[in-house]
């Protein structure tokens, strides 16, 4: 596989689809040999970013560039930029090489590269097998096939991941690196930040359209913080209590997710207040999932009505 | 442009549903010529008049219909199964696919229309030797019929490209379109012939000189066709290019 490098760059980008805003004024870079992991809730506008990116959608405004121009100004489309969008894009009675075999051409890229990439994502015994047979592994490999095929410095991944075995996400997060490794720039999206938490070089999360960050996966991680579990008998003085004091704290089933204060410091509240007797008290490191709930604002479970995030 | 040119027929040969539908063109140019001569079949009917033998030749008509369904789905089907992101990625300039589309069904609609043409001849060349007559295929009403069904089976197929642009939903453009060519059109000339004759599933029953009174002339009948065709295909490239792709 070439060495091949590129960069992709959204600037103050914005989509709106009749009276609903997708996309809202977003802006940020992936540098070549890097991964970026783009991160958000389903309808959080990750989707439409990439397919403004790919020219599949047309911005409201802004602008979205990959080598510094938009897609469709590429002469050379899939030279450049490799993309999964919405799995492989194959008609179910075609076989994966007649699928790949067609994208080539249409690409204008050699013939040996659909073997090549057939034998990159492990596919080439089932070369001749019609799509329709294909499992939902074998349908994302085929779709990074189709992604790698003209040996892009760009890959745009939407959800490469979704609906692999264990195997098969150790598989492509060894790939994804790789690619890095030789001065690619990627940007792979995912609706969990754990899964990418792994492989990614920054993180991009976008919540209901809006850019909420856009850092290094090191920054990322500083943020954590510890969350206490609490289960007692009358949780609303102590929720009330809290709020008081400006800590952050959200319903989880019949207990509650209390950020900003220790197990001790919590305990000594619970007793304040008369909200015991205690059934559960434990101390835990923020998940990457914590981090991302708390940096979109919105909670990791529904609020009940006595628990309101200060 | 030509790499997406064999892209295109590389697509089209290896999906099922076009050899489907030529073998279905063929069945239907046997029956659609075999039907007009078994019901004349004991009547005091002169088999080597002009106006027989094209009515008996009029199955070779019956390529028209099904490649309209194919330049459909040729085109609309192109987002049934999300191929279009791709065929897009490939091909960011989006009037180049139609484009490449249009002459790609083009030529599958003469390919079709022949194929209906050649089933047509060979079924009544059999019943008339059966009859113990010869059809005459020097003659301008056998030629001339065959022409014209190969002709409106090409412009079909590129008519069944601009309503896939238009449509993009492969179900809906094809029961809308077989609609519209079997029974709305037919019913309304029925109904007041030198008014409707101007349309154009009508207009190309005369291009298959379908013996039919009221009917345009030829060349009016071919103006109105590609009249229609163009307008539809210009709309169907403004739609494809303008419209987002989400899904």
């Amino acid at each position: 596989m070439s060495s091949r490098t590129g960069a992709i760059e959204c600037r103050s980008l914005k989509k709106v689809f009749g009276d609903r805003v997708a996309v809202d004024d977003v802006s940020f870079q992936v540098p070549p040999g890097t991964i970026t992991g783009f991160v958000g809730a389903n309808g959080a506008g990750k989707t439409t970013t990439m397919r403004m990116l790919l020219g599949l959608v047309a911005p409201s405004s802004g602008t979205a560039w990959v080598n510094g121009r938009p897609y469709r100004d590429l002469e050379q489309p899939r030279r450049e930029v490799g993309a999964v969008v919405d799995g492989p894009g194959a008609h179910p009675g075609h076989s994966a090489r007649t699928h790949l075999s067609i994208m080539a051409l249409a690409g204008g890229l050699p013939r040996r590269r659909v073997d090549e990439v057939l034998d990159l994502v492990e596919l080439t015994e089932h070369a001749h097998r019609r799509v329709d047979g294909f499992s939902m592994g074998m349908l994302q490999r085929l779709a990074l096939a189709g992604a790698l095929l003209g040996d892009p410095g760009i890959l745009i991944l939407d959800e490469p991941v979704n609906g692999l075995d264990p195997p098969g996400i150790l598989w492509v997060r060894d790939l994804l690196r790789r690619l890095a490794e030789e001065g690619r720039a990627l940007l792979v999206s995912s609706h969990l930040l754990s899964e990418l938490a792994e492989v990614a070089h920054r993180v991009v999360i976008i919540d209901r359209g809006r850019l909420i960050a856009d850092t290094t996966l090191d920054d990322l991680l500083a943020e954590q913080s510890h969350v206490v579990e609490l289960r007692c008998a009358d949780p609303a003085p102590l929720v009330q209590e809290l709020r008081a004091r400006q800590v952050k704290v959200v319903a989880d089933g019949d207990g509650l997710l209390i950020e900003g204060l220790s197990a001790r410091e919590t305990g000594e509240a619970v007793a304040a207040v008369g909200a015991g007797p205690v059934y559960w008290l434990t101390e835990r490191t923020g998940s990457f999932e914590d981090v991302y709930f708390r940096l979109a604002g919105s909670m990791p479970h529904p609020l009940s009505d006595v628990a309101v995030s200060s | 442009m030509s790499q997406l040119f064999r892209a295109e027929l590389r697509k089209v040969r290896s999906t099922p549903v076009t050899w489907w539908l030529l073998m279905s063109t063929a069945a239907i140019g046997i029956l659609g010529t075999l039907a007009p001569l078994i019901a004349v079949d004991g009547k005091p009917v002169d088999l080597l008049g002009d106006h027989q033998i094209r009515a008996a030749l009029h199955g070779a008509a019956g390529g028209a219909v099904l490649v309209l369904v194919a330049g459909i789905i040729g085109m609309a089907g192109e987002w049934r199964f999300g191929q279009v992101s791709q065929a897009f990625l490939s091909t960011p300039r989006r009037w180049r696919v139609v484009t490449v589309k249009t002459v790609v069904y083009l030529g599958i609609g003469t390919v079709y229309g022949m194929a209906a043409a050649v089933a047509a001849t060979a079924t009544a060349w059999g019943w008339y030797r059966a009859k113990g007559l010869t059809l005459p295929l020097d003659r301008s009403a056998v030629w001339l019929t065959l022409v014209g069904c190969v002709a409106v089976a090409a412009l079909f197929g590129v008519l069944g490209v601009a309503i896939g642009a238009i449509v993009r939903r492969p179900v809906p453009a094809i029961v809308g379109a077989l609609a519209w060519t079997v029974l709305v059109e037919p019913a309304l000339f029925a109904a007041a012939p030198k008014v409707f004759r101007w349309l154009p599933g009508i207009a190309s029953l005369s291009l298959r000189r379908q013996p039919a009174d009221h009917l345009l002339p030829a060349g009016a009948a071919a103006a109105v066709l590609l009249g229609v065709i163009a307008v539809a295909l210009a709309a169907g490239v403004r739609l494809v290019e303008r419209d987002d792709v989400t899904g």
